[in-house]
């Protein structure tokens, strides 16, 4: 019983490292991402500057200080220090999701 | 410089009882000055959480805590709570809850032999975060005394602000008396209840907090500070249902309280909570090691496979997500593939032996609670929509009413009004002077669904608005607000 339980334990855990690998990706900064061509499903993390608005689009710019990358965005931005998620491609970030950074050193 | 003397003096006589309390092992004689010397050293501790409230109140911008979290035109209310919204602030507010909660575990119960185990594991562990502290140093002086301070961040402006951290912080240091109890051998099942109510009042506090805010991923975002939380709350919960090998889980308890720590205080990790970088935060590894000590010694494999295995396997693929959060981003969908199906097979679990379960209102709230993060999880919906003062989002049909300005001392607020057939929504945008925008969502809820709905930007006749539709958000309030009251009942019995 014991080494049954153990095995589909073990089981389940590789199961999730495995997911684990293939849900994950590295984080980069707008000085990073802008030395690659294209990528998918990238993680960029910086400061939001010059936010501009059409009637469906956020287009704005998330800058590490050093560079800066361009980026749309279909919703609102309600941070200045954002973690985005997107496609980069022809220079332009595809925002599919962003986490606001609360700016804070809070620690509950 | 008065404040820093108060709280090293504390750090001392909160080391001063530890040494007698472990000497007391041997020598009961000595229990009772350590007893003593806990209670000074909360004096201090008290003392000086005054002091830092005084500097507070009285605008002191010479103390760089208060430069950084207050400014003048904050309500009173929010300059006490500013006082646990920074890094070193909270962790004196942290040393405040482990040495009142230690204050009153002393004089539960009998002072024997297994007591003063227990209070010396105990008053080490508030000695090592005191002394954590006392290096933060919340007292730090500038020098320039600013006329006025940056101010707490408008988004944590908010009463969950006042409730919240203070919870989770009496929780965790509840959680260090479960340990300490079980590494001495008194009965703890009351503590672990206490600790899991604080903790689970916690958790869906800023659970709902999160989810009222505009940009932090919901009611439950698996960002790696919520699930450093959760951590701890999974070890207890594993710890109720464990039939061999509850140690285990009272150990792993505070190992995850501390990780929490260091998860938020280390700088290591990206999330919605941002933070500074701190070398201290690494301390936090060197007391999760000496914490994990009596795991390495006690604790066979046996024990592990007799224990609860679906509470084990949540709590590994959450650890391993925040782990690797260490170096990498790591998607929500990893935890919705691998979580959601351990939730699922933990609440039919539930089903098949709801009849004979003791604790039917905790489990009714658990198979709510999953209902409606699963919903959530899966079918909310989001939409960005011009109204021309009309527009239509989803089945929603939305009318842009008006828009009015006007000011407080801390903001300028812009408040608009959006007619629709579900309700009247009143989103407001906040502009502060140092902070720029911060967006205040308005809600209309009904029992399956709530409307969720953000201004982005507005002219004469135009609003642009964000609107989501959430299903199923009330059962998890009321499937979280059961659990709690199932097991505070439980706690009277």
């Amino acid at each position: 019983m014991v080494r049954k339980v153990f095995i589909a334990f073990s089981a389940f855990i590789a199961l999730a490292i495995f997911t684990l690998y293939h849900s994950s990706s590295s984080s980069l900064s707008p000085s990073d991402l802008i030395k690659i061509p294209k990528a998918e499903n990238v993680v960029v993390q910086g400061k939001v500057e010059n936010v501009t608005r059409n009637s469906e689009y956020t287009i704005f710019y998330i800058s590490d200080g050093v560079s800066k990358v361009k980026a749309i965005y279909k919703g609102e931005i309600s941070s200045t220090e954002i973690i985005a998620t997107g496609t980069w491609e022809n220079e332009v970030l595809y925002v599919k999701e962003i986490l606001s950074k609360c700016h804070t050193e809070y620690g509950g | 410089m008065i404040g820093l003397v108060l709280l090293s003096l504390s750090a001392v006589f909160s080391i001063a009882s530890f040494l007698l309390f472990f000497r007391s092992i041997k020598n009961l004689r000595f229990a009772t000055i350590a007893e003593i010397l806990l209670y000074a050293s909360f004096s201090f501790c008290v003392s000086s959480i005054l002091l830092l409230l005084h500097y507070f109140l009285t605008d002191d911008f010479s103390i760089r805590y208060v430069y950084l979290n207050s400014q003048r035109e904050m309500d009173v209310w929010l300059k006490i709570c500013a006082l646990w919204s920074g890094k070193e602030g909270s962790l004196l507010f942290w040393n405040f809850a482990n040495l009142f909660v230690a204050s009153i575990f002393v004089n539960h119960g009998a002072k024997d032999v297994k007591k003063a185990k227990a209070m010396a594991i105990l008053t080490a562990f508030t000695s090592a975060i005191l002394i954590i502290s006392v290096f933060a140093n919340p007292f730090e002086q500038m020098q320039i005394k600013h006329f006025n301070g940056v101010g707490m961040n408008p988004i944590l402006r908010t009463p969950e602000m006042a409730f919240h951290p203070p919870i989770v912080f009496f929780g965790y240091a509840v959680v260090a008396i479960l340990y300490s109890s079980h590494f001495s051998g008194i009965q703890t099942r009351g503590v672990a209840r206490i600790a899991w109510v604080l903790l689970t009042i916690g958790i869906v506090l800023g659970g709902f907090w999160a989810y009222r805010t505009l940009g932090w991923g919901g009611f439950w975002g698996w960002d790696p500070v919520e699930n450093s939380s959760l951590l701890p709350w999974l070890a207890i919960t594993a710890y109720f249902h464990a039939k061999r090998g509850k140690e285990f889980f009272a150990y792993l308890s505070l190992i995850f309280v501390v990780f929490t720590a260091f998860v938020t205080r280390s700088g290591v990790l990206s999330s919605v909570h941002s933070f500074g970088e701190d070398p201290l935060g690494f301390t936090y590894l060197a007391m999760i090691f000496a914490l994990a000590i009596p795991i390495a010694r006690r604790w066979k494999i046996e024990d592990f496979c007799y224990s609860s295995i679906i509470f084990s396997a949540m709590i590994l693929v959450v650890l391993l997500g925040t782990v690797t959060n260490l170096f990498r981003n790591v998607d929500r969908s990893y935890y919705l593939i691998t979580f959601v199906p351990l939730f699922l097979i933990a609440v039919l679990s539930i089903l098949y032996r709801i009849k004979e379960s003791g604790r039917k209102l905790i489990h009714i709230g658990v198979i709510l609670l999953f209902l409606g993060s699963t919903s959530v999880w899966f079918f909310e919906q989001k939409e960005v929509v011009s109204l021309n003062p009309e527009g239509k989002a989803f089945d929603v049909e939305l009318l842009y009413s008006e828009s009015k300005s006007f000011s407080d001392a801390e903001k300028l607020v812009l408040k608009a009004k959006i007619l629709s057939n579900v309700g009247i929504f009143e989103p407001e945008i906040h502009f502060y002077d140092n902070w720029g925008q911060v967006r205040k969502v308005s809600m209309v809820s009904t029992p399956f669904l709530d409307y969720y709905l953000a201004l982005i930007s507005t002219s004469e006749n135009l609003a642009i608005v964000e609107l989501y539709i959430v299903p199923m958000i009330s059962f998890v309030w009321l499937g979280s607000a059961l659990m709690i009251l199932g097991e505070i009942l439980r706690l009277r019995k």
